[in-house]
């Protein structure tokens, strides 16, 4: 399996993942006693999503680093840093 | 029971999203954030944040369809994507700083004008000729942006040369801030950059834009999660909806090759357009 293909089955699973847990938090949802168990699955179910593509990127970096293109690794890297100042550094000033 | 209903009732919204976003070419965003806001009432900035992580989503499973079937150029994908994430990040904070200032109307002018110019090009696109290759230049070499692929339409494979780089980099700069100002993939803008930009192949650009979209909307759904404009309960039915749409449009296109269908979408979402603006100006 190539890489190509490993980064199509990463994208594939994580929407699976993602949608099983907020269909899951959906059904309990309804239960009584269930709301809590229920919300932190829907949460897992955002979390699954949003991390799909920021594993897609780091998967990414492994495949121009396997094709020796530095020139991509760079690029990549630089996409890379961006995700993470969007997900950790900008949200601690934005409360 | 009435949760439920609300529910199901989200997850319809969705579905009906998911396929009218497929059949148009203009993704389930656009036509997500309407419906939410001026059907249910729903304040914009909720509406933007579902429709990032509906955009996610469809971002992800369209894309890994199109890099099976070789259309997705990776190396392109990645490096427009340097673009996209920095202006996905400014376009959310202007977001946050128009939102604080209690000014939801602009969003709904911006959202109006945006829709309605990526309604033309798409329009456009239905009546063009065959792909001409263009001779390569600095930038192709530089930045590796040749690649081929084969069409089952026409059973050729053809070969292509991005050219152009920078002026690619500079659309696709302005479509990440439309998609963290607006809470869409901004996939139309996209697909303009690589089509008319860097004058790549259409089906080329429309698979790499599909695969970038979830990349440029993380960087905006992060902020917008931070700023509380993301209500995981409602917005899970809403996302599974518009997945299952979009797989249901993508088949729909599949089995038609009549472009009215499309035509007739677009014209609808042109209407839209109009109405977003309407509201944003207060006439409605």
């Amino acid at each position: 399996m190539d890489i190509e293909n490993i980064i199509a089955f990463t994208l594939r699973a994580g929407v699976l993942a993602s949608t099983a847990f907020l269909a899951a938090g959906l059904v309990f949802i309804g239960l009584p006693g269930w709301q809590a168990a229920a919300s932190g699955m829907i949460s897992a179910g955002v979390i699954f999503l949003l991390a799909t593509p920021v594993l897609r990127v780091l998967l990414s970096i492994l495949m121009f680093a396997m094709e020796k293109n530095r020139l991509y690794v760079a690029i990549t890297l630089v996409v890379f840093m961006n995700l993470l100042i969007a997900l950790f550094v900008l949200p601690a000033f934005l409360h | 029971m009435i949760a439920a209903i609300y529910e199901l009732l989200l997850l319809l919204t969705g579905s009906v999203a998911g396929v009218v976003g497929a059949l148009s070419g203009l993704g389930g965003g656009v036509v997500l954030v309407p419906i939410l806001t001026l059907l249910f009432g729903v304040p914009i900035e909720y509406a933007a944040g579902t429709s990032l992580l509906a955009t996610i989503a469809t971002s992800s499973s369209a894309g890994s369809a199109f890099i099976k079937e070789k259309l997705t150029n990776i190396r392109i994908g990645m490096s427009l994507e340097i673009a996209t994430t920095i202006g996905a990040i400014a376009g959310a904070l202007v977001a946050a700083m128009i939102y604080a200032h209690n000014l939801p109307n602009l969003i709904f002018i911006a959202f109006g004008a945006v829709l309605f110019l990526s309604v033309i090009p798409s329009a456009e696109r239905l009546f063009r000729g065959r792909f001409r290759r263009s001779k390569p230049d600095r930038t192709t070499k530089l930045f590796q942006l040749h690649g081929r692929y084969y069409d089952m339409a026409s059973k050729r494979t053809i070969v292509y040369n991005g050219v152009r780089w920078y002026l690619g980099e500079a659309v696709m700069f302005f479509a990440g801030i439309v998609s963290g100002l607006l809470g869409i993939g901004s996939g139309a803008l996209k697909v303009i950059g690589m089509d008319w930009g860097m004058r790549l192949p259409i089906k080329v650009s429309t698979a790499t834009s599909d695969f970038m979209i979830g990349v440029t909307a993380a960087a905006s759904t992060a902020i917008y999660l931070a700023l509380g404009f993301i209500q995981p309960v409602s917005a899970a039915p809403v996302v599974i909806g518009v997945l299952v749409g979009a797989f249901a449009g993508a088949k729909i296109m599949e089995i038609t090759t009549s472009n009215r269908i499309r035509l007739f979408f677009i014209i609808v979402l042109g209407l839209v357009a109009l109405e977003m603006v309407l509201r944003g100006i207060g006439v409605i």
